[in-house]
């Protein structure tokens, strides 16, 4: 039987206290690898506000499962995703990880932590395989990481210096060359880079991280249940749509209720609705409230609201929807709402940017309708609604997402290759724990 | 190197002290002011000399040799190096003397004519560091020689009627004469004050009119540069007038001003001066004198300067804080003085941003158009050491150097009190690039010094609750953060028949609520439970109270519990008592008294005690590391007792008598973490062994300070408590 070995993969956050999609991601591949044969993996994740640091230390374990551990940082500059009170890093973050002695290490963000722990864990192991899991643009965009120009929303297709100094003026073009430079400097040390999206990679690659060392694996889903198709009459319309998702202006809910609103009559039919499940409108911005709350008015009672879901909700929520729309308009990475939409065999209808084009394919899987373009998501929409059997016929073609097992799989594929290639099968720990002198 | 044979008479050759011998004679070349000496070609020394040519044409000389240890040298060869580097050689000594008088004869005798002369040189052959200090008091051969030649030389010439001391030493003489010289003190020659000793000192000096004088006599003013004998010893003040040597006596109705009068004395007396000069010399000698009163707000250059704190450990060191509106920087250096200690402070001072200041200033006229925007660094923090013997209730001031002049800033200093330490912890810039030295040199030396200073916390035990003859255990909870009950540990222990027959020592320290005592003993009554409420009002952590408590506690074996500690489940103290019973369980720790803690857990099963252990470093260096800190408790899961190098503090049974001892001498630190270690060490140096048991379990929780945190003062205190840990125990604490 072949030695288990051992992998710590290092998220921004757990899914208990932050349920974005990396969280997930990492959390569901942290399960996977685990359940492989001759795989053990540990879990830490950043913890912040309102969670309290315990006063002797910045690492708890916050009543999680086992091997799992939580790290309390919040001494960040959000500008050069830097972690500021780098004694503490050392102190603590870096104890564990020799403590541990994990055989690879996987990044998921370093959102909250800090850059600096890919060089504290090259330092302190300086033989363990350090792998980059890149799930949006923030090394490459201070806006957001949504690589979205701050005015009007228009599309980024490629930061430099001077076009993100055009987006900040007030921060200027040495600030974020010296930025630039700073994220490379520890991203460079990475052996090896993963991305849920071909999209992704091309955008580091045009950034200057080498396409050799990356590869595309899709983030793996943990599946609990399938709802099967929404059972339509005969001569029944298809005529459900649903939007899952945080109801900011980035992804694009407000184009959605307009193009509804839009719709004719005799399109929509009698039964039509959007659904939509999300929330934290009242966190927006005001004037995107009021452009929203303008919109909803206007398409009055075909649009519902069912508030925040959590995941565990999705397969009873897509029982009653029919299509998934996803009108982003920024260009999203692998939206994890697109691999639920396709477990349960939902096609989507999304704009024609980015992840969601890579991820859905026109007219195969569902249908892409022009960024930010209300007047072409009402034409998809109508021939969505209009066109007979285009439903299930896009719906024979989708294909089942990758769970959560074949994803470690995939992942563990790539640690193999880079413990070959160093030569060092799972090496004895330097200490496992501190030795007396 | 070519030496020359002197044609030299050696007169008179007097022993000073030890170390410095006088000559006296003729000689036929001239004799080098200052040089080397060089005694049998080997010892090196410093010579001094003077010469002068009588109305015959001979030329005498008097000089200073000065050897370490001359007085137990017959040296067959004296060299002196001249200016060109050529050696001059003296005749071989015979007949060197003691008493100074057979010098003074031998000059009356050969050279009545030229004893001012004569003066003269031995005031400059001895004054200054190179000749060295002489013997001390009345008697000694130095003063004798001067007051010896004085007698012969000076003759009576007016009276000082009216002397005051100002603070620094220096001496206000107001009189009259008829030679008294006057200008400015580097233009005049020193005067030789006659009290129990003799000693020159440089003076500045006016004339003022009289109506009551012949024409040719004035009154005088002058100031003798500091320290000066008291003015109620001096006996006659010699000066150097155009034609010899003459003295002022002292006024048999002479009037002594009271302390710090002399200044004010003097500046009235600056309008009736005479000569420009004069008046400029005495008005800058005043200046230069503290007076007990600011004077930086009266520079007419554009330079204020403020203090926000001063604290003093006396025999440690000072502290300064405020700042210094410099713009044109005219001031060239800053000084702190007092208690005889003098140490420049803008040397080694940390500057911080005071916009305050800029601000404050912009709109004052004598500033306009000097302060640049942004350039705000006028704070600044600095600190002095102070050598041993300074009296403790020393006054300090701080003194500016300017071009023209000197200010004064009265430095009115703390007294290192736990705030005023507090204050100056957190005024300091814990980011500055010095602040390992400022630690090592100052703040840890100052901290130590003041925490050495401090009393022992006293303590009154009340009883309360049931009476037990031989309690199994003394248990010390301590209280000092102000909480106003610990009624659930009291209900934990009561519920546990662990502590039926236990001693509960409830320890009021600082900040006590005061509904506490009456919690407790209602608590012990309801619970039947023996409780003593120790009060220690002084105890300022749970240390401190601790060791308040112990002449109180009477079983053997002491279970030191924080409030903090809460136990979940009964039975851990018999857990603890066998693993100190049978120290044999662990190799290490056998025969050994042993402190036992459990396993402290975070209410989120976190770990936050499970021993501490030196981990050595690359390069040997020691760390002493909470192991496991954090992590989950399933790390926890195949751990067995173990010896460890410290146990916990907030939870540890040990013996009573080990804890007296490693008590007696208490580290002195800051935090609580460095202290609850240092307990340990000392437990260990006192004979004891550490030792961790994994499967016995405490929640630890951690609880709201009631306290506003001060994260600056907080790393000041940890650097402080690295460096005094360092000191004691050569290995660090990881941070």
């Amino acid at each position: 039987m072949s030695k288990t070995k051992r992998a710590l993969i290092i998220s921004h956050g757990h899914p208990s206290f932050s349920l974005g999609g990396g969280e997930v991601a990492s959390y569901n591949l942290h399960n996977g690898l685990h359940d492989l044969p001759g795989w053990e993996s540990h879990y830490l994740a950043r913890v912040a506000p309102p969670i309290a640091q315990h006063r002797g230390s910045a690492l708890m374990a916050l009543r999680q499962k086992e091997r799992e551990v939580l790290y309390y940082a919040n001494d960040y500059d959000h500008f050069r995703l830097s972690n500021r009170n780098l004694p503490g890093l050392e102190k603590d973050f870096v104890r564990y990880v020799r403590d541990l002695q994990p055989d690879v290490v996987n990044f998921h963000h370093f959102l909250g932590l800090g850059i600096e722990t890919i060089q504290a864990v090259r330092q302190a192991l300086p033989r363990v395989p350090i792998v980059v899991t890149l799930h949006e643009y923030l090394s490459i965009c201070h806006h957001h990481g949504q690589m979205v120009k701050t005015s009007r929303n228009a599309l980024c297709y490629r930061s430099s210096p001077a076009d993100c100094a055009g987006c900040f003026p007030h921060i200027g073009e040495a600030e974020f060359f010296k930025r630039e430079l700073f994220l490379k400097t520890f991203l460079e040390q990475a052996d090896f880079y993963i991305s849920p999206s071909n999209f992704l990679i091309d955008r580091y690659v045009d950034w200057g991280l080498p396409r050799e060392k990356f590869r595309m694996i899709e983030n793996g889903l943990t599946i609990e249940g399938i709802a099967p198709p929404r059972p339509v009459t005969r001569g029944g319309k298809r005529n459900r749509f649903a939007f899952f998702g945080q109801l900011t202006e980035f992804k694009g809910a407000h184009l959605l209720v307009e193009a509804v609103s839009r719709l004719s009559d005799k399109a929509w039919g009698e039964d039509g609705a959007l659904m939509i499940f999300g929330g934290n409108l009242e966190r927006q911005p005001e004037a995107y409230q009021k452009r929203f709350n303008d919109a909803v008015e206007k398409a009055g009672d075909r649009v519902r609201f069912y508030g925040s879901y959590r995941s565990a909700e999705l397969p009873g929520l897509m029982k009653d929807v029919d299509w998934m729309i996803i009108p982003s308009i920024w260009w999203e990475n692998s939206p994890v709402v697109i691999q639920e939409a396709f477990l349960h065999g939902r096609p989507i209808i999304a704009s024609n940017i980015g992840g969601m084009a890579e991820k859905v394919t026109h007219g195969v899987d569902g249908l892409h309708f022009r960024n930010g373009s209300v007047e072409d998501l009402v034409d998809r929409m109508t021939e969505a609604l209009t066109t007979p059997d285009l439903w299930d016929r896009l719906r024979l073609r989708i294909r089942r997402p990758i769970d959560r097992a074949e994803c470690a799989r995939q992942h563990s594929e790539v640690f193999d290759a880079l413990l070959a290639a160093s030569g060092s099968a799972p090496s004895m720990p330097e200490r496992a724990v501190a030795q007396r002198s | 190197m070519k030496d020359r044979s002197t044609k030299a008479d050696i007169t008179a050759a007097v022993l000073l002290d030890e170390d410095t011998l006088m000559l006296f004679g003729a000689i036929d070349q001239p004799l080098p002011a200052d040089s080397v000496v060089m005694l049998d070609g080997m010892i090196d020394g410093r010579f001094r000399g003077g010469c002068w040519t009588d109305g015959a044409g001979e030329r005498w000389f008097l000089g200073a040799i000065r050897v370490a240890g001359l007085a137990h040298m017959r040296p067959s060869r004296i060299e002196i190096e001249d200016a060109q580097g050529k050696h001059l050689l003296l005749p071989r000594l015979s007949n060197v003397r003691t008493n100074p008088a057979h010098l003074v004869a031998a000059l009356r005798e050969v050279q009545p004519q030229s004893l001012d002369t004569a003066l003269d040189v031995a005031v400059t052959l001895l004054s200054g560091p190179a000749m060295g200090e002489g013997e001390a008091g009345e008697g000694h051969r130095r003063t004798r020689l001067l007051s010896g030649l004085a007698q012969e030389a000076s003759r009576p010439d007016g009276f000082a009627e009216v002397l005051g001391r100002f603070r620094d030493g220096a001496l206000m003489v107001q009189g009259w004469s008829h030679g008294f010289p006057a200008g400015a003190s580097h233009v005049l020659p020193p005067v030789l004050v006659e009290a129990e000793e003799v000693r020159p000192h440089a003076i500045a000096a006016a004339p003022f009119h009289r109506p009551d004088l012949p024409d040719d006599a004035a009154g005088l003013l002058t100031v003798l540069e500091g320290p000066v004998a008291a003015p109620d010893t001096i006996r006659r003040i010699h000066f150097r007038a155009a034609d010899g040597w003459r003295h002022l006596a002292i006024f048999e109705h002479r009037q002594l001003l009271a302390d710090g009068v002399a200044s004010a004395h003097a500046r009235d007396m600056l309008g009736q001066l005479q000569g420009d000069a004069p008046r400029r010399g005495i008005a800058a000698a005043i200046a230069a004198r503290y007076n007990g009163v600011e004077t930086v707000s009266q520079i007419q250059a554009p330079v204020r300067m403020g203090l926000d704190m001063a604290v003093r450990v006396p025999g440690a060191g000072l502290f300064v804080c405020g700042w210094l509106l410099d713009p044109t920087q005219a001031v060239r250096a800053v000084t702190v003085k007092g208690g005889g200690m003098t140490a420049r402070l803008d040397a080694d001072w940390s500057r911080l941003a005071r916009k305050d200041v800029s601000d404050a200033f912009a709109h004052d006229p004598l500033f306009a158009g000097r302060l640049l925007p942004g350039n705000d660094g006028h704070g600044f923090t600095a600190f002095a050491r102070e050598p041993a013997g300074i009296a403790a209730d020393a006054e300090f001031h701080l003194e500016l150097t300017l071009a023209d002049g000197i200010a004064f800033l009265p430095l009115p200093c703390q007294p290192p009190t736990g705030d005023s330490l507090r204050r100056m912890l957190g005024a300091v810039n814990p980011d500055s690039p010095s602040i390992d030295r400022v630690v090592s040199t100052h703040l840890g030396p100052m901290l130590r010094t003041a925490a050495s200073a401090k009393a022992a916390p006293s303590s009154v035990l009340h009883p309360m609750g049931r009476v037990l003859k031989t309690p199994r255990v003394s248990v010390i909870l301590p209280v000092c953060d102000g909480r106003e009950d610990v009624d659930l540990n009291i209900a934990r222990m009561a519920n546990d028949p662990d502590f039926a027959e236990a001693e509960i020592l409830v320890v009021a320290g600082a900040g006590t609520h005061e509904r506490l005592a009456g919690m407790v003993r209602q608590a012990a009554g309801f619970y039947r439970l023996a409780v003593g409420f120790v009060a220690a009002p002084t105890a300022a952590d749970p240390f401190e109270a601790m060791a308040a408590s112990l002449p109180h506690a009477r079983a053997d074996r002491v279970l030191l519990l924080s409030p903090s500690v809460l136990p979940t489940e009964r039975g851990w103290l018999s857990a603890l008592e066998r693993a100190i019973r049978k120290p044999n369980a662990v190799g290490s720790a056998a025969l050994a008294p042993v402190m036992v803690s459990p396993t402290l857990l975070y209410e989120d099963h976190s770990v936050r005690f499970a021993g501490i252990v030196a981990v050595e470093g690359s390069g040997g260096a020691v760390t002493y590391e909470r192991r496991f800190a954090g992590y989950p408790r399933d790390w926890l899961k195949d751990q067995e007792a173990s010896a460890v190098d410290a146990a916990s503090a907030d939870c540890a049974l040990l013996p009573r008598e080990l804890l007296m001892r490693a008590m007696a001498d208490g580290g002195r630190y800051l935090g609580l973490e460095p202290k609850g270690l240092d307990l340990c060490l000392r437990v260990r140096a006192a004979g004891g062994s550490c030792l961790w048991l994994p499967k016995v379990r405490l929640v630890a929780v951690d609880e709201q300070s009631r306290n506003a945190r001060d994260p600056r003062l907080e790393r000041m205190s940890a650097l402080v408590d690295d460096w005094s840990f360092a000191e004691r125990w050569k290995a660090s604490i990881a941070a």
